[in-house]
C-alpha cells in the first residue's frame, strides 16, 4: 500500500488515539522489545563501537552509491543473476509480474519485504492471475485480514493473540485457541505444502554486497530461507541505497540489526544469495533476478540533509520508542513506512499524500537515540517541516501548509506585542478576563471558535489575576 | 539499459553538490588464527554451546568421530526417525554414519549430483525425512551460529526441510566473533555458493512479540563438536 492519497491521518489517528485496546496491544508489544533491546545492547559492550563503525561505512557507501552500484550490478551479473534497475514502482512491479508469468507461476512465496509493500506488488500480481501467498507469520497473519502491515518487523502488532486465534478459526478452520504455538503450528503446516508448490519466490535484501555481488537476507522463521532456495525462479527486491561496499564491512551490521530490531544477537538465519544454483545442484533457484529499485531514493541523496535516511537499516527500533508511533499504531500514518523514518521516507516515495506525516512527532529524540547508525530524524524532521511550510520540497502545497502559513503569521503578530512589557502584560490580563466565562470549577474545558482545538484534548487550568 | 544509467547519472550529479571523502577503506581483516591451545578451544566450545542453548538450541557434548555416529543414531531412535538425509562431511567421513543408520534400519537419503527430473524426487525424500545431517563448516562461539556453505552433496535443503536437525562442527572450526567467520570462509565462497549463518531452530515472535520455537525451518537443533 503506497500513500493513499484519500488517506486522512488527522481521521485515522483521531481514532486510534481514542482505541484503548489497541494501545494496550501497542504497548505490551513495543514494551516487551525496548527491554529485549535494552538487555542485548548491556551485555555487549562494543556495541557503541560497532554502531560508529556501522555509521562510518554506510557514510562512505552512500557517498560513492553510484560507483558501489555499478560494481555491485557488475558482480550480480558474474554470479549469473539478471539484474534489473527499476526508477519507479510501476516499472519494479511490471518486469515483476512479467517475470513471474514467463516462468509460468500460479503461485509466489513471499519473503518477509516492505520494498514490496513499496511498489504494490502483491494487487498487481493478483490482478495477473498470480496467487501471492506471505510467508511471514506476520506478513500471512494481515494478508489474511486483508490488511497491511502496521509496523515494518512485526507485522501484525496491532492484533492480541485472541484477535489472531480468531482470525485462524475462520479462515482455517481449526479450532478456536489463543495459544501462540498452536496458531504458529497452524501456519506452518497450512504454508508448507505452499512452499513446495510455488514456482517463484520473492524476497527483499537487507544488504547487497558490492564486492562479492551477494545478498543478504536476514529472518527468523526460515521462510526467507525457503523462499529463496525451493521454488525454481526467485525475485529479490531492494532499494538502491541497501549496497555496502566490502563483505568485511558486513559483520558490522550484523553485530547491530538484530540486537537493535529484535533484541537477539543474531536472528535465526542469515542468508546469503549468490546467483542461480550450479548444474546438478539439488537446490537453489535456476533463475535469480535482482530488482534494485530507485523510487524517488536519488532524490533524497540530492538533499545533503535528506540524504542521512537513506542509511536506516529498517530496524523498526524507532518505531517501537516514539511516543506517536506507541498511541496511533502504524495503520494511521498510511504508508507502509509508519513511524520515524516512516515520517521522513514516506513524503519522499509517495509525494503530496504524504507530506503532513513530518509533523506526526513530537522531535522527543528518543528516535535518535535508538537508531543503530545514529540518524538524526529529529533535525530531517524539522528540515521536511521547514521545506514543506515553504513550498520548497518540490510537491504541490497542501491545504495544509496554508494552516502552516496562518500560524506563522499569527505568531509574528504574537512577537510583535511580546516584545513590549507593558502591551504583554495588558494582554494576558484582558486574555485572563476573556478566558473567566468559560472557567468552571478551576478549569477551562471546553473553548469556543479558533481556541476549540487547544482544549480538545487537554484541561487548562483556569487563569487568576495576580496581584 | 538506459533506465539504469538515466539512474546512476541521477545519483552522480545528486552526489556532485558537495565533494564525497575519499573511500579509506582500512581493510582490516581479522586473521583467522588457527586455535592451538586446549584451554582457549575448551573454553570456546563451552561458549558456543552456552549460546546455542540460550537461542533453544540442544548441545550433545563435544566428541569422538566414533562417538559422534553413536550420537547420531540415539537422536534418530530417541525421535523414531524412519528417514535421514546425511550430507557429506568436511572434516569427518559421512559414510561411518549413514552405514550405521543403515544398520538400524533407517533410510538414509545421500544428497548428490541430480539431472533436472530427478529434483523433485531428491526434494520430496528430505521433505519426508525425519532428520536432517550435516556437519558445519564454521561456528561462531559468541552467538551459538553455525556457518554452512553449500554445496551439490551438503545443500541448503538440509537445513530448511526436515523437523529435526543435528549439526557437527569440528572444535578447531569454532571462532570467536562473527568477523573471523565471515572472513575465513572468504569473498571467493560468498560469490560461488549459498553460505547460511544458521542460530538456533527457527523461530518467530510476530504474536504479541511472544517467541515460539519451530516455524518454518527445523523445529529442534541439535549440536556436537567432534574433537
Amino acid at each position: 500500500m503506497a500513500a493513499h492519497p484519500k488517506h486522512d491521518f488527522f481521521a485515522a489517528s483521531s481514532a486510534a488515539v481514542e482505541d484503548l485496546e489497541l494501545r494496550r496491544k501497542l504497548e505490551n508489544a513495543t514494551g516487551r522489545h525496548l527491554h529485549h533491546v535494552a538487555e542485548m545492547r548491556a551485555e555487549f559492550p562494543p556495541f557503541d563501537d560497532e554502531r560508529a563503525t556501522a555509521r562510518k561505512i554506510k557514510e562512505e557507501a552512500i557517498a560513492h552509491l553510484d560507483e558501489l552500484l555499478i560494481q555491485l550490478k557488475d558482480r550480480l551479473e558474474a554470479n549469473g543473476c539478471k539484474v534489473f534497475v527499476a526508477a519507479d514502482a510501476a516499472e519494479a512491479r511490471d518486469y515483476i509480474v512479467d517475470v513471474a508469468k514467463r516462468c509460468g507461476a500460479r503461485k509466489v512465496v513471499k519473503g518477509k519485504s516492505m520494498a514490496t509493500e513499496e511498489i504494490e506488488l502483491n494487487p498487481a500480481l493478483s490482478a495477473a492471475g498470480i496467487e501471492p501467498v506471505e510467508t511471514d507469520l506476520g506478513e500471512y497473519i494481515v494478508q489474511l485480514r486483508r490488511e497491511t502491515p502496521s509496523h515494518i518487523i512485526t507485522p501484525a502488532i496491532h492484533l492480541s493473540r485472541e484477535d489472531i486465534g480468531k482470525l485462524f478459526a475462520e479462515k482455517l478452520q481449526i479450532e478456536y485457541t489463543p495459544e501462540p504455538e498452536v496458531l504458529t503450528a497452524a501456519a506452518r503446516e497450512k504454508l508448507r505444502s505452499i512452499f513446495l508448490e510455488a514456482e517463484m519466490g520473492v524476497t527483499g535484501a537487507n544488504f547487497a554486497i558490492a564486492e562479492t555481488g551477494t545478498l543478504v537476507l536476514v529472518e527468523n522463521e526460515g521462510n526467507g530461507r525457503f523462499s529463496s532456495t525451493i521454488p525454481d525462479t526467485l525475485v529479490a527486491v531492494m532499494g538502491i541505497e541497501k549496497v555496502i561496499p566490502k563483505l568485511a564491512d558486513l559483520s558490522h551490521f550484523l553485530e547491530i540489526l538484530g540486537r537493535t530490531a529484535t533484541g537477539q544477537k543474531l536472528t535465526c538465519y542469515t542468508n546469503f544469495i549468490n546467483g542461480p544454483r550450479a548444474n546438478g545442484d539439488p537446490d537453489g533457484p535456476r533463475e535469480v533476478h535482482v530488482v534494485i529499485l530507485d523510487n524517488g531514493r536519488s532524490r533524497m541523496l540530492a538533499d545533503p540533509v535528506l540524504r542521512e535516511a537513506l542509511y536506516c537499516l529498517r530496524c523498526g527500533a524507532c518505531l517501537n520508542v516514539c511516543p506517536v508511533y506507541r498511541r496511533i499504531g502504524g495503520h494511521a500514518y498510511g504508508s507502509p513506512y509508519s513511524g520515524p523514518i516512516g515520517a521522513i521516507v514516506s513524503p519522499n516515495l509517495f509525494g503530496a499524500a504524504a507530506a503532513h506525516l513530518p509533523f506526526a512527532s513530537t522531535l522527543c529524540g528518543a528516535c535518535r537515540d535508538i537508531c543503530p547508525v545514529k540518524i538524526d530524524i529529529p533535525r530531517i524532521l524539522l528540515h521536511l517541516r521547514w521545506k514543506e511550510a515553504t513550498g520548497d520540497n518540490g510537491i504541490p502545497q497542501v491545504e495544509f501548509s496554508r494552516r502552516v502559513q496562518k500560524t506563522r503569521r499569527a505568531m509574528s503578530r504574537f512577537a510583535r506585542m511580546a516584545r513590549h512589557p507593558i502591551r504583554m502584560r495588558l494582554l494576558t490580563r484582558l486574555g485572563a478576563l476573556a478566558a473567566w466565562p468559560f472557567a468552571r470549577d478551576g478549569y477551562l474545558r471546553r473553548m469556543p471558535g479558533a481556541f476549540r482545538n487547544w482544549t480538545r484534548t487537554r484541561d487548562f487550568r483556569a487563569p487568576r489575576s495576580r496581584r | 539499459m538506459g533506465a539504469f544509467h538515466k539512474i546512476i547519472a541521477n545519483v552522480k550529479s545528486a552526489l556532485e553538490r558537495k565533494p564525497a571523502p575519499a573511500l579509506a577503506h582500512d581493510g582490516a581483516h581479522l586473521a583467522s588464527t588457527p586455535i592451538s591451545n586446549a584451554a582457549r578451544r575448551a573454553e570456546l566450545i563451552a561458549q558456543f554451546s552456552r549460546e546455542l542453548e540460550r537461542v533453544g538450541g540442544k548441545f550433545l557434548g563435544d566428541h569422538s568421530e566414533t562417538a559422534l555416529k553413536d550420537q547420531a543414531i540415539e537422536l534418530a531412535r530417541r525421535i523414531n526417525a524412519k528417514s535421514v538425509v546425511v550430507g557429506d562431511g568436511l572434516t569427518v567421513e559421512a559414510k561411518a554414519i549413514r552405514k550405521a543408520l543403515s544398520h538400524n534400519k533407517i533410510t538414509v537419503i545421500e544428497p548428490a549430483r541430480v539431472h533436472d527430473e530427478e529434483r523433485a524426487t531428491l526434494r520430496e525424500q528430505i521433505a519426508q525425512s525425519d532428520l536432517g545431517i550435516l556437519e558445519a563448516d564454521y561456528a561462531i562461539a559468541s552467538t551459538g551460529t553455525f556457518c554452512i556453505v553449500a554445496d551439490t552433496r551438503r545443500p541448503s535443503s538440509i537445513t530448511i526441510l526436515p523437523p529435526v536437525n543435528f549439526i557437527y562442527v569440528a572444535a578447531d572450526r569454532i571462532m570467536p566473533t562473527m568477523a573471523e567467520v565471515i572472513s575465513a570462509v572468504g569473498p571467493d565462497n560468498f560469490a560461488r555458493h549459498r553460505v547460511a549463518l544458521v542460530t538456533g531452530p527457527s523461530r518467530t515472535a510476530d504474536i504479541e512479540k511472544m517467541i515460539v520455537i519451530g516455524v518454518h525451518g527445523p523445529k529442534e537443533l541439535f549440536a556436537a563438536v567432534v574433537a
